[in-house]
């Protein structure tokens, strides 16, 4: 009975946690711009994140290591320290522009510039970490970002053509403006397959035990709830396609997203789209500070633990209270939370292959988890998606920025 | 006083070289990562070469457009009740700063770039769309809000001057 519980929390925390202001924007942009062409780079993210996910909570229920720690075992310090600098730097970014899109949705409800709202966001993010546990920050958050099934329902209201959209889950060449194609596509992979997202899941099994026994657990809440999130990832982008791309608006600004479902909804629309963006980007602010004091005290080798008192284990969180402090500072100085948003999730997929090619190594190493190794298609799946991601940002990122 | 690190759960033993030795090394690999990343910018000026990187009076356009769809979509919007009145005010607000660097940006592409004189034509309608849309948007927003589309409106006013100059500029042979 606990584990069906478990299960079903497990399940709801994947779903409610899935959206975020770079799922969002990223889906409503490839959307209104290309209608439903790039439903196929949701798809492939949210295939590679679920193996990613799945594959860090087996390494951490055989093996009883986290990502970071099994890293530098195996590869050593001088090795380790590069992709766990990595990930912290481009966490930060995302960070920093998940904070934004909090601010940005209280700014929708009170009309109160944004910069006024980064520091309060950023003390309450942090408060919910040092008071909070790690169930709390994991599954409380989550439950309340099940607020963003209003995307589901309002494309099923939106009465899309569903034969076009599974049409959009095969890739094709754009029509128009290849460059702007490939580089929201490298951004809905980026927002997809963040590396925090599967350091903070192997943290997790080890913070709540898992052993051999979770390994079935472990599958279905990393396939069956991961790919219900890249569905109502998938059903931004069908909202954007049939209600912003027919106008011809672009999403360059986060209020074209707010006023998505506002044709189907009403003010409900209007009011739930807000919410699912302060929500779910509230949740990952927490889940990236949370993930990033991981990866620093994994990789020194300090006390680390969420659900210990943070006198317990000083430096781990200290990290995160420094982390969320810095993070309100682009906000501070103005940046456009939209571009940051964008310019992290392409950055984040240039840096794919630093995270995920030593965690490759270790899923195929006997000594870590055991006769649990990959099968050839974990292993070509994600080496393949993130291949063509780091390859399509690297490409694409300079084009977009000097390009226009 | 030193953390207890037994909560760090580990099955096997951890690498115990000295972590100053370890960090050393660290250095020594990010110091040759560094080397290798000078040659990137020449890699990366030869890709926006080889594909071009000139400012698009065709994006220009469709950016214009899309302001303008964005202000006629938040005004209706506003007129179902489906959006605050809040909220109407800061769309404004965003559409008519958006709509004065386009101004800004077209004058430079005018005055800067080969463009033709139909993608010229085509530039000063779109902004005059978007203009037009915003004016809209300022009367469906303004009702109950006067005082706070002071410093939007003054934005609006410096915007339609600077489409009359293009306007104005784009007529001439």
């Amino acid at each position: 009975m606990k584990k069906v519980m478990e299960l079903a929390l497990g399940l709801i925390t994947s779903i409610g946690g899935f959206l975020e202001i770079g799922s969002i924007t990223t889906a409503a942009q490839g959307g209104a711009a290309y209608t439903y062409q790039l439903g196929w780079s949701i798809a492939l993210g949210t295939l590679c994140l679920a193996l990613l996910l799945e594959m860090s909570g087996r390494l951490a229920a055989v093996s009883k290591h986290t990502i970071v720690d099994a890293i530098r075992e195996r590869f050593g310090l001088p090795f380790s320290v590069i992709p766990a600098a990595v990930v912290v730097l481009v966490s930060f970014l995302v960070m920093a522009s998940e904070l934004g899109g909090v601010s940005l949705a209280l700014k929708f409800a009170t009309g109160i510039d944004i910069r006024w709202w980064a520091l309060p966001v950023a003390l309450v993010a942090w408060l919910l970490l040092w008071k909070g546990t790690f169930g709390l920050v994991e599954q409380g958050v989550s439950l309340l970002g099940l607020v963003t099934l209003v995307f589901l329902v309002g494309a099923i209201k939106l009465h899309p053509d569903w034969g076009a959209v599974a049409h959009g889950l095969v890739p094709t060449l754009p029509k128009k403006e290849p460059t702007h194609y490939w580089f929201i596509a490298v951004s809905i992979l980026g927002a997809s397959i963040s590396p925090y997202l599967f350091i903070f899941y192997s943290s997790g099994a080890i913070e709540d035990k898992w052993d051999s026994s979770y390994l079935s657990m472990n599958r279905i809440t990393a396939g069956v709830g991961t790919a219900f999130g890249g569905a109502l990832a998938l059903m931004v982008l069908v909202g954007a396609g049939a209600v912003l791309a027919p106008r011809g608006i672009q999403v360059d600004s986060v209020e074209q997203v707010a006023l998505l479902l506002t044709h189907v909804l009403g003010r409900w629309g209007f009011v739930l789209v807000v919410l699912s963006l302060a929500i779910g980007s509230f949740g990952a602010v927490a889940e990236i500070a949370l993930a990033s004091a991981y990866i620093v005290a994994e990789e020194l080798g300090w006390n680390w633990s969420e659900d210990i008192a943070p006198h317990d284990a000083a430096r781990f969180s200290m990290v995160y209270t420094v982390l969320v402090v810095l993070s309100s500072i682009p906000i501070l100085l103005g940046l456009d939370p939209l571009k940051l948003t964008m310019l992290s999730m392409a950055l984040t997929a240039a840096s794919l292959p630093v995270a995920v090619v030593p965690f490759l190594l270790l899923m195929n190493d006997e000594r870590y988890v055991q006769e649990h190794t990959n099968g050839w298609f974990g292993n070509s799946a994600v080496t393949l998606i993130v291949l063509m991601s780091c390859v399509l940002a690297v490409v694409s990122i300079p084009l977009e920025i000097f390009g226009g | 006083m030193a953390e207890d690190v037994r909560y760090a759960p580990r099955a096997m033993p951890v690498s115990r070289a000295p972590l100053a030795a370890e960090a050393g090394t660290g250095l020594a690999c990010l110091a040759n990562m560094r080397r290798a990343l000078r040659h990137a910018p020449l890699v990366f000026a030869i890709a926006i070469a080889g594909c071009g990187g000139s400012p698009d009076v065709h994006a220009l356009a469709q950016s214009a457009h899309s302001w303008a769809a964005t202000a006629d979509f938040t005004a209706d919007r506003l007129a179902h009740g489906a959006i605050s009145r809040r909220f109407a005010v800061v769309t404004f607000d965003r559409v008519s700063t958006e709509l004065q660097q386009l101004a800004q940006s077209a004058a430079q592409v005018r005055d800067t770039s080969a463009a033709s004189a139909r993608d010229r034509a085509e530039l000063t309608a779109q902004l005059s769309v978007a203009r037009h849309a915003v004016v809209a948007l300022d009367s469906a927003a303004a009702r109950d809000n006067r005082a706070q589309l002071a410093a939007p409106q003054r934005r609006v006013g410096a915007s339609e001057a600077a489409l009359d100059s293009l306007a104005s500029a784009t007529e001439k042979p």
